[in-house]
Parts: C-alpha cells; sequence; structure tokens
C-alpha cells in the first residue's frame, strides 16, 4: 500500500532520516520503534505529506488514505469541546453518523454531548481515534498514542486495535516507546534509528546491542516477523526491563550515531 | 429614575451599538484565543497598535485606521517569525509588546503638542465615537463575525489540536487568518475599550463561563452572553455613576467571574 524506497529527511542541516526502505502491505499491523530523536516522528511526518523528502520516494497505492491519531493531551485543554465537537475536526456527517463511529471505538452515543475534557484517559483516546476513523482511512497512523495511558487502559485499547484491524481491514503503523508490546501485538516491527535496523531483534535493538544488528542499506530491508520469536523471547523480555535501569545510560548512546549519512 | 434616559442621547447610541457589537465578536473570538493559549498574542497586539495611533496622530490621520493596519501587520510578523518551532511565541510577542509601546511612548513624546492624547486609545474612549468610526466598527465586527462563521471547523481544529490540522490541509492559511481576524479587533477595540483594557473583553467572558460550558459552542453562547450585558451594563453605569467605561465593563466582567466560580464550587461543577 505504502513504498518507502531510500528515503533520506535532511530538516535544518540535520540529518533525520537517512536511506529508509520499507513496505507497508495491505491489512499489516506494523510496529515503529526507536529511541528519542531517531526520526519516527518525522517519518510519520513524511507519510502525511508535512514533509517533504530530500531523496527517495514515498509511493502509495491510489486506495491509501491516511488516519492520524495523536497523543490524546494534544487536545487543549483550557476551554470546553465536546466529543461532537471533536469528531466534527473530521467529519460534517450528522450525529447518528458520529454514534456509529463511537461505537467502533465502543463508547455510547451519549458520550456525544460530553466534555472531552471530563472524561477518562483511555475514553479520550478512543475519541481520537474515532476521529481518525471518521475520514474513512485504509491506513491508520498512530504517533505514540499510549504515553501516559494506564496499564489496563493500554491492554484495551490494544485489544481495541486488534479488533479494528479485523473488523475494518485497516492497515495499522503503531509508533511507540513500549517495545514489548510492540512486539507482542505487532505481525513485524521497524527499527528506527535515523536508518532502519535489519536483521536483529526488537528488544535487542531497543537495549543498544546493534554488534548483531547491520545497518539497512537500501533495497527492501526485510525485518524479521517477530510473532515466531515472541514466545522464545519473552523471558528476555522480562530481563530486558530488569536490565533496563542498569544501562539506561548507555542506550541512547549505544543507539545513536553509529551512522554518518551525507544528505545535506 | 432609572428609566432609559440615557438613550436619548446620540453618543451613548453609538457607545452601546460599538460596545455591544465589540462585545460580541470579542467573546467569539476569545474562546479561540484562549483554547490557542494566545491571550498573550493579543496583549502584543495591542500594545504594538499604540505605535499606529502614534505615527497617526503625527501625520493626522484616522489613528484607528492606523492602528489597524500596525495590528494586522504585526499580526503577520508574529507568525512568520514564530513559524520556526524554537522562537517561542510568548517571547516573540513580549519583544514586540514592548518594543512597540517603546515606540509608541517615543510618538507620544514628539505628539506632545497635539490634542489628541495616547490615552484615548490605552483605556479606549466609548463616549466619543464619531458616526463615520460607528460605521467601520461595525462592518469590522461584522466582517470578523462573518469569517469566524465560515472557518469555524478548521479555526477549532487549529487552536485545539494544530499539529493534526497540519496532517489534513495548509494550516499557514489558517494561522494568519486568524492572527488578522484578531488584529481587526483590535484595531476596533482599541478605541472602544482601550489597548490595555481589550485583552479583558477577550478572555474573561471565557473564564467566567468555563466551568458551566460542556461544548465549545456553548461557551461561545454563554461568553456572549456575559460579555454583552457586561459592556452594556457597565456603559450604562458609566453614564449614571460618572465613572470610566473602560473600568465599569472590566470591573462586571471580573464581578462576574467571582460570582461565577463561587456559584460552580457550591454546585461542583468544573
Amino acid at each position: 500500500m505504502i513504498t518507502v524506497q531510500n528515503l533520506s529527511l535532511c530538516l535544518n542541516g540535520h540529518v533525520i532520516l537517512d536511506d529508509v526502505s520499507f513496505t507497508l502491505r495491505a491489512g499489516e499491523y506494523v510496529g515503529l520503534i526507536g529511541p528519542n530523536g531517531a526520526g519516527k516522528t518525522s517519518l510519520v511526518k513524511t507519510l502525511l505529506g508535512m514533509h517533504r523528502p530530500t531523496s527517495g520516494t514515498v509511493t502509495m497505492a491510489p486506495e491509501v488514505k491516511i488516519g492520524y491519531v495523536p497523543q490524546r493531551y494534544r487536545l487543549s485543554a483550557v476551554v470546553p469541546v465536546s466529543v461532537r465537537e471533536v469528531l466534527r475536526m473530521a467529519t460534517t456527517e450528522p450525529d447518528d453518523t458520529l454514534a456509529k463511529l463511537l461505537q467502533t471505538v465502543e463508547l455510547d452515543a451519549s458520550f456525544l454531548g460530553r466534555n472531552f475534557h471530563t472524561l477518562s484517559g483511555g475514553q479520550q483516546q478512543r475519541v481520537v481515534i474515532a476521529r481518525a476513523l471518521a475520514q474513512r482511512p485504509t491506513v491508520l497512523v498512530f504517533d505514540e498514542p499510549l504515553t501516559g495511558v494506564d496499564y489496563d487502559t493500554k491492554q484495551k485499547i490494544y485489544t481495541l486495535l486488534a479488533g479494528l484491524r479485523q473488523r475494518e481491514g485497516l492497515t495499522i503503523l503503531f509508533v511507540s516507546h513500549e517495545v514489548d508490546q510492540v512486539v507482542a501485538e505487532c505481525d513485524r516491527v521497524l527499527c528506527l534509528n535515523q536508518t532502519l535496523h535489519t536483521g536483529c531483534h526488537p528488544l535487542d535493538f531497543a537495549r543498544g546491542v546493534l554488534t548483531p544488528c547491520p545497518v539497512g542499506t537500501g533495497g527492501s530491508p526485510t525485518v524479521r516477523p517477530v510473532h515466531h520469536h515472541h514466545d522464545d523471547h519473552h523471558d528476555d523480555g522480562q530481563h530486558q526491563r530488569a536490565g533496563e535501569h542498569e544501562n539506561n545510560g548507555d542506550d541512547g548512546q549505544g543507539v545513536s550515531g553509529t551512522h554518518n549519512p551525507d544528505c545535506c | 429614575m432609572f428609566g432609559f434616559e440615557f438613550l436619548e442621547y446620540g453618543f451613548m447610541r453609538a457607545a452601546l451599538v460599538a460596545g455591544g457589537l465589540t462585545a460580541v465578536s470579542g467573546a467569539v473570538l476569545g474562546n479561540f484565543v484562549v483554547a490557542a493559549r494566545q491571550a498573550v498574542v493579543s496583549d502584543m497586539l495591542a500594545h504594538v497598535a499604540l505605535v499606529g495611533v502614534g505615527v497617526g496622530i503625527l501625520w493626522e490621520v484616522s489613528p484607528s485606521l492606523m492602528a489597524l493596519l500596525v495590528t494586522l501587520g504585526a499580526a503577520v510578523l508574529l507568525w512568520a517569525v514564530t513559524r520556526r518551532p524554537e522562537n517561542a511565541p510568548e517571547a516573540y510577542s513580549m519583544l514586540l509588546l514592548t518594543g512597540g509601546l517603546a515606540l509608541a511612548l517615543l510618538l507620544a513624546h514628539v505628539n506632545k503638542n497635539n490634542p489628541t492624547s495616547l490615552e484615548t486609545y490605552l483605556f479606549g474612549s466609548l463616549l466619543t465615537i464619531t458616526p463615520t468610526e460607528l460605521v467601520w466598527f461595525a462592518g469590522l465586527n461584522a466582517l470578523i463575525l462573518l469569517s469566524l462563521a465560515w472557518l469555524w471547523r478548521p479555526f477549532l481544529t487549529l487552536v485545539f489540536d494544530a499539529e493534526y490540522l497540519r496532517t489534513q490541509r495548509r494550516a499557514s492559511v489558517y494561522e494568519v487568518l486568524f492572527l488578522l481576524l484578531l488584529g481587526g479587533l483590535v484595531g476596533v477595540g482599541m478605541k472602544v475599550i482601550g489597548g490595555l483594557l481589550l485583552g479583558g473583553l477577550l478572555v474573561i467572558p471565557v473564564l467566567v463561563v468555563r466551568p458551566f460550558a460542556r461544548s465549545f459552542r456553548q461557551s461561545v453562547g454563554m461568553s456572549v452572553l456575559v460579555n454583552v450585558l457586561c459592556a452594556l451594563g457597565g456603559i450604562i453605569a458609566s453614564f449614571y455613576l460618572d465613572v470610566p467605561t473602560g473600568s465599569a465593563i472590566i470591573l462586571s466582567l471580573v464581578g462576574c467571574f467571582a460570582v461565577g466560580q463561587g456559584v460552580a464550587r457550591v454546585c461542583q461543577l468544573g
């Protein structure tokens, strides 16, 4: 559906993305992880057409329509705004259509008239997802949507997404910091730090173990499908979480600055 | 004794129309301004407008018109400067605000022998509005309200979730239009309520109704009502009590805010 080829992006003289290539196929649920400053949001913005690639191409199939789901608390909270008004940012359709949209994210029609800011975090995130669905997208892009959402709510949202993907046949790109969850939920995971790191397990990538983790050089990086390894690595995940505290400081350094492209 | 004798005076009728209309567009635009956290920007524009007033007095052209032009220019300038994320809007607003005020003071010094005083535009002079000004102000207010009605959805998206709007369409167009509307209102408000008090007409009604509204539309409706009542009430009070109009209007709004907060607390709202 979406093919990214040799995409490089420079902003204000800084290399943000370097030679990134991947394909999103119809119906896939793909995770995108990477440390802070890895270029995740810039990649998303490039897909949304907000940044023009410095070089390389982004090709979309004709049926691609991207729905974008930001972090819920991006919405300014100083003046009341109803759920209906939040949904109307995306569509002019009448109330019964909006009620159906709410149904798809498991909220009932009575929420339409409620003040968005008085809802719980999980409910707010559902409304923001419904807003993205209002545009009848074929691809949903989530930009760290679960930051600041409690564990229980997170699980419910993950279940909701899996259901949405099945029922509506959506393709999903899910940007997140939470490697364990992304590994568990997604079909495959893209490991981004300026460029895509292929051939390593995302958990290793997140830990900054880059030795067996070569940089993807053009072509079509085949990110290892992780669901086969999921069970094997479940214990690793636990270890990783425990170990994270020890070499937290090393994480960022280990992952960043390994590659020095010259696209600017 | 409390009849409608104030309506017998032409200047009072003009004041009520100009004040009422500015209160309507101030409250509507104010909801967008507060949601976008741009209250400081409105204050900045009002101070920079004083430069236009100074130039108008110096060149003997309408200070209101010059204020409007300077404000629109400052609005575009601020937008251009703060497009870069590293340029914080509130810091650059402060730069323009103080720079504008300093320039206005200089111009006031140069104009010190001129009978038209800067003070008229600092605190407003609603009771001295001329028929020509009234027509202009009414027209500008109508233009602001029509533009807001026409661009309601993109503006709503802009002020609540600018990043989302950027994923949908060219947000910069709406950012500029929004600042221009704010500049236009400042141009009107300089004479009506004064550059120093104008912010109150935008922000206070929104704060008054915040605990009671459940939607943006409700917030707009309620704040228009509060603003118009306080504006008309303030103007009439200033007639009978012989107090400055701007002062009476803003103090009524502050009074409403206090009462509103009390009621909200008793009823455990918001």
